[in-house]
């Protein structure tokens, strides 16, 4: 069959619209850079040569992408199936939190440290993430502002452990940080020049996983449906608490998993509001929607922000461009890509619009019964 | 999907003039001179906006690169992550020297340092780390902030003996300006008491204000800020409501606002240059250094540092004469600054 | 002739719902335009009303042609209607839904006040009280419909048309709009209802138009006709009844007892009970809104009943989840197939397996079975003629016909002992209809017991075994095939009692 192709065709279909958006959103951008006297095709050349096309600033890119992919995908899990979690930052905390805590102080013997430390991180995201579900179905409270709050407390408590706790007292204690992670946790760094890790196979193993989870398993299909239409998975049998308290745990467990990539891959302390000032969780969460929540298209989208991040930094130190106008130009690429989730918003109302009337005609030109 | 592709060859098609429009119009960029022996300089900072503390690291920056003849590098960091990328980005452009400018720096300063401690030699500003490699260069405040005191004292009413002070936050390393400041006073009212409030950002003007405006009902009547960007809510206060206050970095007195009596200085400028003329005299060393009165870098408007605006009649000439003195007894330790005590036991 | 439509057609895809139609409207006049479901009269009303464009023909009001491309056009000619699903804010009050659109206003703000008078006034005008101040959320159906009627009229409507007015009324309150139909009519407005119900059309009407599968079959001055006439051009010759063999019931599959279903407080089944056999349809009769629906889900585990006793193939099922219910021997047809039936953007592989993902043949330890998933859905779509283009298409690209069959085929090759059939033939095409009665009659040759819900009468006295009619809530009566008729049934659906049947 040509599924395959078909495939890549459906794929392709949900590219185009992105990249077209990108060319736009960096015809506006050229605009800003002419506003401050630089040559647009200098800039950019510049701009995609160190975010891109020069290997080491690709591997800086594909660092900065590695948490945004997951927690791109960590989005899609519980948007797919009409959970609108935008706690993604509280439970990546979280996990990546306790992961850190255990590493630093848990009684573990080497071998050990490492996995049960993520273990425990995917478990503190998952759990964190569950209680939400567990206050929707108790209490019907909603998922959308729990999440956002939830955001809040984790990054908060985080802070407060972090400030008197768990604070590393090395130097000036300037710093609102952990200690190190000890060494024989850190992820396997491919070499010694640049900073690419382990993280960014595993991000790439989640949204392999994630693809077969979503398309070849019983729970992929069910929580589709029930993201797609809850009656109807309701009415077909499906477990609807069921399906929603696995799905918020496994999207904090990712979550989790991205933060801890971060931490146990590039940083290896966890730092006061990191998560929070990198925004990565809002990131990913822009990546999702940019690619329809298309894992595949999570990947590229979160490469694709990762750099237009990387290129950023690189045109404000490089000319004299101020950061402000290259965070300017940034947006205005990013936006452009996102515009096309409004045009489809409105065509799918118009077209829900169409069936109805159809629908409803057609139940009247049908004939009798 | 044929509007689709119409509009993709319409964009393309217009990006296309666009960028052809702007190279022909400009002469094809020349490739920049490469001169193996011009050094690098980089600075990795908060985003400038408009933290005077950053923004004269900078200028102090490109004075020097005029003065020694070598390139620099300004990343400003737009988020906490962005500190340790472009610290090896810059590394990687081929910085000789990698300047952290501020506390925020810190940790991907003495990461990077311990990574590729002979590629670059590296300088942190406002914070010490324990990496032998990283040259840290920590101030003095205390001194400032004894001067601004004394000040204090010297410009209330012989009666007023509550002096309330303004600070980002209460954390450890921010104690050594409050001593300061309370041993000041107390050098000129041994019995004087103190009210501090935390603004919790480095930019809250309103809630500075707010305060200040608290503190100037309890009875003070001088309230140094030390709130950062929080300073012209204070200084807005001061002349709404008629008490003396200081300010912090730079001179920020003005013929607008006489209530400004002084200001205490922290001269991140000076203090890039300091870093520059080691590093391009050939006396670096990685040895940490402290920066205070005897270096020139701390001090108060008025003592040790010149302005064009205007005195406050309530600061004479006598008063400067005894601040001088003041000043070269600190220089000479015969007021001791050096050992700032824990802030626990030293309230009790 | 006060309003002529002439050679209208209207087509949806391939089905022509309006088929060249002609007639006309007089001042003063109350005309019924009947027909079964399907005959096409709320198209040609949509058509008149703005809501849809037809395909060809003409309008004339007044001997003037005029165009009619939206509702604005619509009321702009004073042409109002009363829709059977009422438009209104349940948060406003009564007033404020009756003005909406046309806001009396003081210096640039609404007023209220006037609001308020203009509502008392058109109350007294036309004998439709009600209290402006009321939430509409507060008021009942037949209070809401008052409130449809007043906005209407303060549009300064000349010809209003009402869409299957009584289809959500009780009793008392049918009788209330009939009188004040009358009344308006009298005052010189013109009416147009659309109904399937004949006794209302005598009871009412001046004039009966009827429609028959989209065409126009004739018209009878009320006073020169009888329901026997009506109701014979409305059904016509039609399809020749089904034939359907004799078969002697097996034993018990579903029996329901004593059924009691509350919602907020108010009890909609109320000591229901009823059994299906094997090998039989049962067919329930009711106007819709007498506890049908709610009747289904409780069986099916989507509602939990308060009290009563049901027993699939023996077991208790009460308060069982659905798919405990699915796995003890009952699949599930659903009364609408766009909300429960399927979801618009699944593919047609993923609509065809719901219900049996977890089963070993469709799955395995949680991995999906999808070569097998893929051959069964090609399979049922062939099987049921279903027309499509790819797996891989979306249910909602279908017609309702077309998604229509893939359901009833999924839930009919379940190869359950029961099939609960809702509905299954609403809004699609006479092929289909007779293509899924014949599935239903297969399946019930096969020995399997069906209970079969249709607002449909015609429908139900086809193809059932058996017939219970239910009425608020409880079963009102129960008929043998043989002594089913339309008039039997129908008096017990409007709540009549057995004996006098």
């Amino acid at each position: 069959m040509n599924k395959a192709k078909s495939y890549g065709k459906r794929f392709a279909a949900i590219m185009v619209q992105p990249v077209i958006a990108a060319l736009l959103g960096l015809l506006v951008g050229a605009v800003f850079i002419r506003l401050s006297h630089e040559n647009p095709i200098e800039i950019y050349r510049n701009m995609f040569e160190k975010s891109f096309f020069n290997p080491y600033y690709l591997t800086q890119t594909l660092t900065r992408a590695t948490p945004i992919i997951i927690c791109g995908i960590a989005t899609a899990a519980a948007w797919r199936a009409g959970y609108i979690n935008i706690g993604v930052e509280g439970q990546m905390v979280t996990g990546a939190f306790t992961a850190t805590i255990v590493a630093i102080y848990a009684p573990l013997p080497g071998f050990l440290r490492l996995p049960i430390s993520l273990l425990s991180g995917v478990a503190a995201g998952g759990a964190y993430a569950t209680i939400v579900a567990v206050l929707n179905l108790k209490f019907n409270s909603s998922i959308v502002i729990c999440t956002l709050m939830f955001n809040y407390v984790a990054n908060y408590i985080a802070s407060y452990l972090v400030s008197f706790h768990f604070k590393d007292s090395s130097g000036d204690g300037l710093s609102l940080m952990t200690k190190t992670i000890p060494e024989n946790t850190h992820f396997l760094q491919f070499s010694a020049s640049n900073t690419l890790n382990l993280g960014i196979v595993i991000a790439v193993a989640v949204v392999i996983l994630f693809y077969f989870m979503e398309r070849k398993t019983v729970f992929g299909y069910e929580s589709k449906m029930t993201g797609l239409n809850p009656d109807f998975s309701r009415y077909g049998g499906v477990f609807e608490r069921q399906v929603m308290l696995k799905t918020m745990a496994l999207s904090g467990a990712i979550a989790a998993l991205a933060g801890m990539c971060e931490i146990f891959g590039y940083k290896y302390r966890y730092t006061d509001n990191m998560f929070g000032s990198a925004s990565y969780a809002w990131t990913g969460l822009m990546a999702a929607l940019i690619a329809d929540l298309h894992p595949v298209g999570i990947l590229a989208a979160s490469i694709f922000l990762a750099g237009l991040q990387v290129g950023g930094q690189a045109i404000q130190r490089t000319s004299s461009i101020p950061l402000q106008m290259a965070t300017v130009i940034q947006s205005s690429i990013t936006l452009f890509v996102s515009v096309k989730l409004g045009i489809k918003l409105v065509k799918k109302q118009r077209k829900k619009k169409c069936q109805d009337n159809g629908g409803q005609s057609n139940r009247e030109g049908g004939g009798a019964a | 999907m044929r509007i689709l592709k119409r509009a993709a060859a319409i964009g393309l098609s217009m990006a296309m003039a666009f960028l052809a429009g702007c190279g022909a119009s400009e002469k094809p960029a020349e490739p920049k001179a490469v001169k193996t022996e011009r050094k690098k300089v980089a600075l990795v900072c908060d985003v400038a906006g408009t933290q005077v503390f950053v923004l004269t690291m900078i200028d102090g920056l490109k004075a020097s690169a005029e003065k020694y003849g070598f390139d620099y590098v300004i990343a400003e960091c737009a988020d906490s992550a962005a500190y340790e990328d472009n610290c090896r980005a810059v590394l990687e452009e081929g910085a000789d020297l990698i300047i952290g400018g501020g506390w925020q720096a810190a940790d991907s300063i003495s990461k990077i340092a311990a990574e590729y401690p002979d590629r670059a030699d590296y300088a942190l500003i406002d914070s010490v780390v324990d990496v032998d490699n990283v040259k840290c260069i920590s101030y003095r405040e205390q001194e400032g902030a004894y001067l601004i005191g004394k000040i204090a004292g010297m410009v209330t009413d012989g009666d007023s003996e509550l002096f309330g002070a303004i600070h980002v936050s209460q954390s450890a390393s921010s104690f050594k300006w409050r001593w300061g400041y309370m041993e000041g006073v107390k050098s000129e009212k041994p019995d004087a008491k103190f009210v501090f409030n935390y603004v919790g950002s480095y930019n809250d003007p309103a809630k500075a204000k707010e305060y200040a405006i608290q503190q100037y009902e309890q009875g003070c009547q001088f309230i140094n800020s030390a709130a950062a960007g929080g300073d012209k809510g204070v200084f807005e206060a001061a002349k709404e409501k008629g008490f003396y206050t200081s300010g912090q970095d730079i001179d920020l007195t003005s013929p607008d606002n006489p209530w400004i009596i002084t200001c205490q200085i922290k001269d991140t400028y000076a203090t890039v240059e300091y870093l520059t003329d080691q590093y391009f005299s050939d006396k670096w060393t990685t040895e940490n250094e402290s920066l205070g009165t005897a270096e020139g870098t701390i001090g108060a408007v008025f003592v040790t540092h010149e302005t064009e605006n205007p005195r406050s009649d309530r600061l004479t000439d006598e008063d400067i004469k005894v601040l001088k003195e003041t000043v070269e007894k600190i220089k000479s330790k015969e007021i001791d600054l050096s050992a700032v005590p824990d802030e626990e036991a030293y309230v009790q | 002739m006060f309003l002529e439509l002439k050679n209208i057609t209207k087509a949806f895809g391939q089905t022509v719902a309006n088929d060249n139609i002609s007639f006309g409207l007089n001042k003063g006049e109350i005309l019924a335009v009947i027909g079964e479901n399907g005959a096409g009269k709320t198209t040609i009303m949509k058509i008149l009303y703005g809501l849809n464009r037809a395909d060809s023909g003409e309008i004339f009001l007044e001997g003037k042609k005029i165009t009619i491309h939206s509702v604005q056009d619509a009321i702009a000619h004073r042409i109002g209607m009363v829709q059977q699903h009422f438009m209104l804010f349940d948060e406003y009050t009564v007033a404020e839904n009756i003005v909406y659109g046309k806001e009396p206003s003081k210096k640039g703000f609404f007023d209220r006040k006037r609001a308020m008078t203009i509502v008392q006034e058109l109350g007294v005008r036309y004998g439709l009280f009600i209290d402006p101040e009321l939430r509409v959320e507060d008021c009942s159906v037949g209070m809401r419909q008052r409130i449809e009627i007043l906005k209407v009229l303060y549009q300064d409507a000349d010809i209003i048309i009402f869409d299957e007015p009584t289809a959500v009324l009780v009793p008392q309150e049918i009788e209330g709009l009939l009188k004040t139909l009358k009344h308006l009519a009298s005052l010189g407005k013109s009416i147009i209802i659309i109904t399937h119900k004949l006794q209302e059309v005598m009871d009412v009407a001046d004039r009966a138009v009827v429609m028959r599968k989209g065409k126009y079959v004739g018209e009878r001055k009320i006073s020169e006709t009888n329901i026997r006439e009506l109701s014979y051009l409305m059904v016509g010759k039609g399809i020749p009844p089904r034939q359907i063999e004799r078969k002697e019931p097996g034993k018990t599959v579903l029996e329901v007892e004593e059924l009691y279903y509350e919602s907020d407080g108010v009890s909609i089944l109320k000591g229901l009970s009823m059994h299906v056999k094997e090998g039989e349809i049962v067919g329930l009769a009711g106007v819709s809104g007498n506890g049908q629906t709610e009747l289904i889900q409780c069986l099916t585990g989507l509602l939990y009943p308060s009290k009563g006793r049901i027993r699939l193939n023996g077991a208790d099922i009460l308060g069982k989840s659905v798919r405990e219910i699915r796995d003890a021997g009952c699949s599930h047809i659903p009364e609408d197939r766009y909300a429960f039936g399927c979801a618009s953007r699944a593919d047609l592989e993923e609509t065809a397996i719901m219900g049996y993902e977890y089963q070993t043949t469709f799955s395995h330890r949680g991995i999906l079975n999808q070569k097998q998933n893929c051959s069964f859905s090609m399979e049922l779509l062939t099987k049921y003629n279903v027309k499509y283009n790819s797996i891989r298409d979306q249910a909602g690209a279908l017609s309702g016909g077309n998604i229509q069959k893939l359901i009833v085929a999924r839930e009919i090759e379940h190869q359950s002992k029961f099939l609960i059939a809702a509905e299954p033939t609403r809004g699609v095409d006479i092929g289909a209809q007779e293509f899924i009665h014949d599935r239903l009659v297969e399946k019930r040759n096969r020995g399997d017991g069906i209970f079969l819900v249709s607002s449909e009468l015609s429908e139900i006295l086809s193809l059932s075994d058996r017939v219970y009619v239910i009425y608020d809530g409880r079963i009102q009566g129960e008929f043998r095939r043989e002594d089913a008729t339309t008039e039997k049934v129908g008096y017990l659906m409007m709540g009549g009692h057995d004996e006098q049947g």
